[in-house]
């Protein structure tokens, strides 16, 4: 963000997402959840410290990750770093109310000096619906509303707003008000054309999460957004992505103990919507032409300078920790991610 | 490219992520594509546009006339609100998957040995079903498409009831990049749905036929896919030497042959046994029909039209030869539709038959479609002892 502007290739900037997967001591022992949340503290530390941009929070509502409340950790985070960005990866909005999720991270953004984004979407989970009261069946109308909502909020003046899924609001002011008078706000979609045609129509950054099958996919869904977003007369931002991956000295060792962390954490989702069970083929066909970026910091380098350069997105977040991965691997990847795959990166994009 | 059966224009209701890739697929494969989204234009025209360019947009209600055949690509929770009517006597290919964190929770979408494709073809009365293209992702749909002779091409499983639609959606399936594997009746498509192996399944066709082929065995058994056809000699000696390779001869013996009686199970003996059911039948001695489970041949039923030493009218009999199907009704179903052929096509109203004494479950079963004993029991030749039944008024 600070010198580097003038080179095209720097301006792309690096994050790291996680949803706090419950890691494991070196006795393969499961963290608590309290004991993770921590770990995620640790690992935002060190992001910082070694100078990745961005430092995403998703939220979830399952046993197997710490973090429900991303702004709550963001605003550990806050204090305890310098300079990286802090982000929710997404925000499940449909089941929040859009003025506390303005508050909280107007509040984030406030401990931070700015450095706050709250990332919208409607997650790819459901748990948040029956414990926060909705029917699943609104899941269309919950978003469409409260993002109408949200985007106004945005706009730091008072509030008049009616819809179904919330009580009225009659011109009132809502604070704290942010110091750049504009909340950072972006919307994670997953690639269905009705939300990228939405971030278009209010003219947010779109953030895409890649999480299977070839990046070259989304090539038309990022045509589609700047096209809507001309026809619309809102600007076309910058697009980012997201994807899974972890990185070790060499591919073997990173396929090695990735492996069994993504089954874990991919059969157990599935088993809830029926998939069959996760393959090491699958596995190897998505590390090697899908969206699945592990290996050695060469190989991971390589990939992602790929997809970007594919994509042409100015935004890349590597989501981390995927299973229950012991905790000393996940602070090394970031160390190879930080001081190894970025600079290469870097490098690939400048060299073209 | 390949337009056998005049499909050239393909029909697609759903503009979502999915129905997308088939609008891109169908394209790609040189076909005229028609595609609607939940209802006006105006919502999907720009993604059409952009993401699948030439594809016409239309109204739900205007696809039909615009497309030979329709893939369904809309969330299932939602198929009543397809414009059935419109759809009358198409060619209808059901890609919908139950998932309930779109459609809610649905019992009466999610029971696992139900195929939902069952429950679209009920409501979709005058339209001819196959379900396809359900068990694989998106992203594979899209980035699998390989040419015919590509290696390792991916297979697209399909099931379905008519054979010329069959045949018709392989073709679509071939053009659209993938092997197409038949893996039964339409009852059958359960076995592709979530909660089974095959859901998710981004298989070669060799893999995707040898998963289907388990997965048929292991399924929760359901007389829907049970059916009575006339024997087909070349497969069904293929099946019935399954049936005896490895069964010790448990099964001919329980049916009351005697050692010296019972062939060594070859092919050659199996597909001569058959060929003589077929002679049989057509000199009106023998009504023979094979019970199938989906295609598969798993046991026999014949109608004897002549007297013997033992029987004095015409007697019916039946084996189940794959053990796995035992126990679970299959006999009754069978000879409640035997005897319904013998009455209303042979014009019998009384019935024959007989069984060991020892075979219990043989007693039972002849007893629950109401034969009585006739006489008491008698030895054979062989020092077997049987008992004869005969059921009346049929």
């Amino acid at each position: 963000m600070s010198a580097s502007k003038k080179n095209k290739s720097h301006n792309v900037l690096f994050g790291l997402d996680t949803f706090g997967d419950l890691p494991t001591n070196e006795k393969g022992e499961l963290y608590s959840h309290p004991q993770a949340i921590r770990q995620v503290l640790k690992e935002a530390i060190l992001a910082d410290k070694l100078g990745v941009d961005i430092f995403a929070v998703g939220e979830h509502h399952r046993p197997e990750y710490s973090i429900s409340s991303p702004e709550t950790v963001l605003a550990g985070i806050a204090t305890s770093t310098k300079r990286i960005k802090l982000a929710s990866g997404v925000t499940v909005l449909s089941s929040d109310d859009p003025v506390r999720v303005f508050q909280r991270f107007a509040t984030l953004d406030a401990l931070s000096n700015g450095r706050a984004q709250v990332m919208l979407g409607r997650g790819s989970f459901t748990e948040s619906f029956p414990l926060f009261g909705y029917d699943l069946k609104d899941y269309n109308t919950l978003f469409e509303e409260k993002i109408e909502l949200f985007a106004q909020l945005l706009n730091e003046q008072a509030v008049t707003w009616s819809g179904t899924t919330r009580a009225s609001i009659k011109n009132i002011e809502v604070y704290p008000k942010t110091e750049s008078g504009r909340l950072n706000t972006a919307i994670g979609v997953g690639g269905s054309p009705e939300s990228v045609i939405r971030a278009a129509r209010y003219g947010f950054p779109m953030m895409l999460a890649i999480i299977g099958g070839s990046p070259d996919r989304f090539k038309p869904y990022i045509e589609l957004y700047k096209q809507a977003a001309q026809q619309l007369g809102m600007p076309a931002h910058p697009i980012g992505m997201h994807s899974p991956g972890f990185i070790a000295n060499t591919d073997k060792e990173a396929r090695d103990i990735a492996w069994p962390h993504y089954k874990t954490s991919y059969d157990r989702i599935g088993a809830s919507r029926g998939w069959a069970p996760f393959s090491r083929e699958h596995y190897l066909q998505e590390i090697e032409h899908g969206s699945m970026y592990i290996g050695s910091p060469e190989t991971v380098a390589q990939k992602i300078a790929k997809a970007i350069t594919a994509l042409g997105v100015k935004r890349f977040d590597l989501v981390y920790g995927g299973g229950p991965m012991a905790a000393h691997d996940r602070l090394q990847m970031i160390e190879l991610y930080a001081t190894k795959v970025i600079p290469r990166v870097k490098e690939l994009l400048k060299n073209g | 490219m390949d337009r056998q059966n005049n499909i050239q224009r393909i029909g697609i209701l759903g503009a979502g992520k999915v129905g997308i890739v088939f609008a891109q697929l169908a394209l790609k494969a040189g076909y005229e594509v028609a595609i609607a989204g939940s209802g006006d234009i105006s919502k999907i025209a720009l993604s059409v546009k952009v993401l699948a360019p030439n594809a016409k947009v239309y109204r739900p209600e205007e696809i039909a006339a615009h497309s030979d055949a329709v893939i369904l690509a809309l969330p299932l929770g939602k198929y009543t609100t397809i414009p059935k009517h419109t759809l009358a006597n198409k060619l209808v290919i059901d890609a919908m998957n139950y998932w309930w964190e779109t459609d809610g929770k649905r019992s009466d979408l999610s029971a696992s040995d139900v195929s939902t494709s069952e429950i679209v073809q009920s409501f979709l009365v005058n339209s001819r079903v196959v379900k396809a293209f359900n068990h694989m992702g998106y992203h594979a749909l899209h980035d699998e498409s390989a040419e015919p002779n590509a290696k390792q091409r991916k297979a697209i499983a399909l099931a379905g009831d008519n054979e010329h639609d069959i045949n018709k959606v392989s073709n679509i399936i071939n053009n659209f990049g993938f092997d197409a594997v038949y893996v039964g009746p339409l009852a059958a498509g359960a076995i592709l749905q979530p909660g089974n192996v095959l859901f998710g399944a981004n298989f070669t066709a060799q893999k995707l036929r040898a998963t289907a082929a388990q997965l048929h065995e292991l399924l929760i058994f359901s007389t829907s896919l049970l059916s009575l056809t006339k024997p087909n000699p070349q497969l069904d000696a293929l099946q019935a030497h399954e049936w005896f390779k490895c069964d010790n001869n448990t099964t001919l013996t329980l049916m009351g042959n005697a050692p010296h009686e019972i062939k060594p199970s070859t092919i050659e003996n199996e597909l001569n046994t058959f060929k003589e059911f077929v002679q049989l039948e057509s000199l009106g001695a023998q009504y023979t029909r094979l019970i199938r489970y989906g295609s598969r041949a798993i046991g026999v039923i014949w109608i004897e039209t002549y007297d013997t030493a033992e029987l004095n009218g015409p007697s019916i009999h039946i084996m189940i030869g794959d053990k796995k199907f035992r126990n679970k009704g299959v006999g009754q179903w069978a000879l409640e539709r035997m005897l319904t052929f013998a009455k209303n096509s042979l014009h019998y109203t009384t019935m024959h038959s007989r069984h060991l004494s020892s075979n219990a479950a043989a007693a039972q079963l002849l007893q629950g479609v109401d034969f009585k004993k006739s006489g008491k029991p008698y030895l054979d030749t062989n020092g077997l002892t049987w008992q004869n039944v005969h059921k009346i008024n049929l």
